[in-house]
């Protein structure tokens, strides 16, 4: 079969580029880097039309093949179709590889005029584990298995949940987009400890290395997130579920690896945990991937026990104590010396910055494998579940958060007596004035938390828009520059800078929105008869009818419900989509958001009778604003990702020394 | 050779593996009942078609019992009621057997039951879910056996087995 | 007030009594938006056993939603938040607890983090201190203001 053939042209490839990449390392040789490059381009190529093969096979439903006879239907739309090619194990494990072929391919092109000492290890790891995805896809997840004759004429469509909702054609592929991306900045991690040195042209190739799959993967929890909120029902998006916090994981560390490598290169002791962070972010995305499929972890996510889980697990053991090794044996090479920084210092916020996401990063993944290890030393089942990580999250976000307001105020180096205090005050003022408003607009309830957070984070908007506007105001007071183009000037020669603070602004209305949205939940279950109304909130409900919709993959039952209210009328369809395959029906609920909340109806029971219907009714404040904030984020990172003439020209005298 | 890292890594990493190849195989969704080894907690729940009368769990104290939770709409129920009609038939006096039905309503098992080999013995409408969360019930079907002195011997997770039943009714006589 | 007294009687009539697993209700009965409030919160430390790890309170399953009332009617009886998890456990055991409890091998869950951070904070405290310590005399005020504003410019050039 084609695609088989294809696959394997890709392992050969990674092999190839695996073995020569090291030997250019080993030996310094130009030609066999060359060689190494030819063969990840290979490789990439390889991988890419190996899933769209399988993305033909399935748009013209041809059940000959396994995969296609088990998540293709004849009945599902063409989009879902395509999507369908993530929906099961095997064809995902087709995409990881073909991302991760495009990621090996951009770097290759990014380091095809740079012979620097580090990008042959680089490569040579990256092609290592692009060989053994493709090993995966070879052998034990074979997507292209023939399907056992006779040939099926009809297949049962992929999972339901994933035809319920568009968000789900965005999701998976923005997860992988930020998942698999990690193992570029992986491989020049490697490179970098094997040739004991973090130089700045390579620290900031690095830090665009990892920003590129961080905006992917902030955007892919986001967009779970959203998903979970818009179809599971249940008024929620966030359920600390073990495949959630596996995603989560490298999160924490990537964003903690990006802070690290900010610093100025003379700092030596944040160099090694630059490295180190880097190196447990694709660590942690090996051991998402394993979370996520190999039925280990009970979850909503959870695919049936599959054969790649030990040989996964094989694999992740082996780059655990690969990169331990590595780490003893290298890091001493990189952190140079230097005083160590002053108590009251920015250095040392960021330091703060990497034990806080660190310990964060470290419960989170001891809470989600706790009921595992209770089940091995003991033998007793346990459960570890929301209650527990917002217990432990929330303050640790809280502290995260002001750390956000404090670290950018903090001055570098020896702080001048008071410089500190001078710096804090006027943005912990506004905070003082902000919690007083809260408590005295009648902030009762959850009291401490909430009102603390907000707190909080006025403090830390407040620093952020300040350091923010910063250069602006310095280009206007000290060049005597017009608004607009002190504005102008500090956008295209500091963007990095601006970008970073956008995205703290983002995430400051992130953590506000959450905090909101969960104090301030109201809900109801309620029952309706056709016509009869109720009283929620500002809101009057009331079942106007029921409709029956067929559609070619699924039949839905609608409960329509009028609202009227203060901002005028509309009608919400909660719906229980039932798929065939004798599956139980999901609901999709229906949301009406404002800037302030969102009414949020999810459809629990349809009588019998078809005259009344169970309704569980949501008010959740601050929804909207956790969107909005996402934007916010991804905007800035898109900002510090621009190319900057600052950058630009930073880079050139150290490419000449490094040549 | 940083040794302080070293120790730190494999600190971090081998438990870390070693948990989760431990994990392999072992089924997420199986959960042992605390209740194995305890009396079982008294009910007196209505009968179906009982006209009004209740069944207590003290009624079958002396004899070995058999109480199964399920319901219409639960499929592997469907498979394992033939099973337990055969068990019921064969013990006839010497253990009771009773059905609890699950969020179920009285129109819907009547006419279940009648075409699926009639009531070899009772079925008691819960309560809600009350006698079910006293019981631990999970997932349908659940089915717990009780010696002759009202202690629970056994939990059967999903559908019975009919010779491992036959096994333990056999040890509890 | 009728609402607690009914879901009492309806819990007589099965013949189940809370009171052997948990003992007396630790609490007088609940009624209204308080026994509604007080159930939901309670129910959010449930897990709903069929469901992969939601709560009790926010899974859409039927089942769940009759162990909402199932607690609802223990709560209006004047049982409290241990004694409604106590009875739930006794039969389902610990699994069915979303937090596990604060005891024994559990407390890792809580001790590790704090400790972690506490320690990192610390750590990251005594290496500054160590430079409080060293003889290296204060630099003049333009050096200082000179690397501050190098830093600056590599900062918003990096």
């Amino acid at each position: 079969m084609v695609g088989d053939a294809v696959v394997l042209v890709g392992l050969a490839a990674a092999a190839g580029g695996t073995v020569t990449g090291f030997a250019a390392g080993a030996t310094g040789s130009l030609d066999l880097l060359r060689h190494a490059q030819r063969f990840a381009r290979t490789y990439a190529v390889a991988m890419i039309a190996a899933c769209l093969v399988m993305v033909y096979a399935l748009a013209v439903h041809d059940f000959s093949v396994k995969y296609v006879s088990k998540v293709g239907s004849l009945s599902t739309p063409l989009h879902i179709t395509i999507v369908s090619l993530w929906s099961s194990l095997e064809g995902s494990i087709l995409l990881w590889g073909a991302v991760l072929g495009a990621y090996i391919a951009a770097f290759v092109s990014w380091s095809r005029d740079r012979d620097v000492e580090e990008t042959p290890w680089a490569l040579g790891t990256m092609c290592l584990v692009g060989g053994f995805f493709a090993y995966l896809i070879a052998h034990p997840a074979n997507p292209f298995t023939p399907a056992p004759v006779p040939v099926p004429g009809d297949g049962p469509g992929p999972n339901p949940l994933l035809q319920n909702h568009l968000l789900m054609i965005v999701h998976p592929p923005s997860l992988y987009l930020g998942y698999v991306g990690m193992v570029v900045p992986f491989g020049m991690a490697v490179g970098s400890l094997v040739s004991g040195k973090l130089g700045p042209a390579w620290t900031r190739a690095l830090r665009t290395a990892l920003m590129w799959p961080w905006l992917f993967l902030t955007a892919g929890i986001v967009l779970g997130g959203w998903w979970a909120y818009e179809v599971l029902g249940w008024g929620g998006y966030w359920a600390w579920d073990p495949v959630e916090n596996a995603s989560l994981l490298p999160w924490l560390t990537a964003t903690a690896a990006l802070h690290a490598a900010m610093l100025p290169s003379r700092r030596g002791s944040l160099k090694g945990w630059t490295v180190t962070l880097v190196l447990v972010t694709f660590l942690l995305t090996l051991l998402g991937t394993f979370m996520t499929r190999s039925g280990v972890f009970n979850s909503v996510h959870s695919f049936t026990q599959s054969a790649i889980g030990p040989i996964f697990l094989g694999f992740l053991g082996v780059a655990l104590v690969a990169c331990v090794i590595l780490l003893a044996a290298r890091i001493d090479l990189l952190s140079t010396e230097g005083d160590p920084p002053a108590l009251v210092s920015r250095e040392t916020g960021f330091l703060v910055n990497n034990v806080l996401f660190v310990a964060l990063t470290f419960t989170v993944l001891l809470g989600t494998t706790f009921p595992l290890v209770m089940e091995a030393v003991k033998g007793v089942k346990l459960s570890v579940g929301e209650p527990y990580f917002n217990q432990v999250a929330i303050p640790a976000g809280i502290a995260i958060l002001f750390l956000m307001g404090v670290g950018p105020a903090l001055p570098w180096g020896e702080p001048s007596p008071g410089s500190a205090w001078r710096e804090l005050r006027w943005p912990l003022a506004l905070a003082a004035v902000a919690g007083a408003g809260s408590i005295a607009g009648g902030v009762d309830r959850a009291l401490s938390w909430t009102t603390l957070c907000v707190v909080v984070a006025m403090f830390a908007m407040a620093v952020t828009a300040r350091e923010a506007t910063r250069p602006v105001r310095v280009r206007m007071r000290e060049n005597g520059e017009a608004l607009g183009t002190a504005a102008w000037r500090a956008f295209s020669r500091g963007n990095r800078r601006l970008g970073g603070y956008v995205v703290h602004a983002g995430i400051v209305v992130i953590v506000v929105a959450v905090a909101v949205s969960h104090a301030f939940r109201v809900e109801r279950e309620i029952t309706l008869s056709t016509g009869q109304s109720v009283a929620f909130e500002e809101y009057t409900l009331t079942l106007v009818g029921r409709d029956h919709v067929e559609e070619p993959h699924r039949t839905r039952e609608l409960a329509r419900v009028a609202v009227a209210g203060p901002g005028g009328d509309f009608e919400l369809a909660p719906s229980l989509n039932r798929y065939g395959g004798g599956m139980n029906p999901i609901g999709t609920p229906d949301v009406h958001s404002t800037a302030s909340h969102d009414l949020y109806l999810s459809l629990l029971s349809i009588g019998t009778d078809g005259n009344t219907a169970g309704i569980h009714v949501y008010r959740n404040p601050g929804i909207l604003w956790l969107w909005v904030g996402w934007a916010i984020v991804s905007l800035g990172a898109l900002v510090a990702l621009l190319p900057s003439r600052a950058g630009k020209a930073a880079a050139r005298p150290a490419e000449q020394a490094a040549k | 050779m940083n040794k302080k890292v070293l120790a730190a890594g494999f600190v971090l990493v081998a438990p870390l593996v070693w948990v989760l190849a431990e994990s392999f195989g072992a089924d997420p969704s199986h959960i042992p009942s605390p209740l194995v080894g305890k009396p079982a907690p008294a009910f007196s729940l209505p009968v179906l078609d009982g006209n009004g009368a209740t069944l207590s769990l003290a009624e079958t104290r002396g004899k070995p019992t058999v109480i199964n939770f399920w319901a219409t709409w639960c499929d592997t129920c469907g498979y394992e009621h033939p099973l337990l009609l055969r068990l019921a038939r064969t013990y006839e006096g010497r253990v009771h057997f009773v059905g609890i039905a699950y969020l179920d309503k009285e129109e819907n098992l009547r006419k279940w039951l009648s075409s699926h080999g009639g009531q070899a013995f009772p079925t008691l409408i819960d309560v809600g879910t009350s006698a079910a969360v006293a019981y631990g019930v999970g997932r349908l079907p659940e089915s717990y056996l009780i010696d002759k002195q009202g202690v629970i011997q056994h939990k059967v997770f999903g559908a019975i087995d009919y010779g491992d039943m036959v096994r333990r009714i056999e040890e509890m006589l | 007030m009728i609402l607690a007294i009914a879901l009492a009687l309806a819990q007589e009539a099965t013949g189940l009594d809370p009171r052997q697993v948990v003992g007396e209700p630790a609490q007088g009965p609940l009624a209204g938006n308080v026994l509604h409030d007080e159930a939901r919160r309670i129910s959010l430390l449930l897990r709903c056993p069929t469901c992969q790890g939601m709560s009790v309170a926010e899974s859409p399953a039927e089942g769940a939603r009759a162990m909402r009332d199932e607690v609802e009617r223990l709560v209006a009886q004047g049982y409290d938040e241990s004694q409604v998890l106590d009875y739930f456990v006794a039969s389902y055991g610990e699994f069915i607890l979303l937090r596990p409890r604060r005891e024994g091998a559990n407390l890792t869950l809580w001790i590790v983090p704090a400790l972690l951070a506490a320690g990192g904070i610390a750590a990251v405290a005594m290496q500054a201190r160590r430079r409080a310590s060293l003889p290296a005399p204060p630099p003049p005020a333009s050096t200082v203001d000179d690397y501050r504003a190098r830093a600056e410019r590599e900062i918003d050039s990096a």
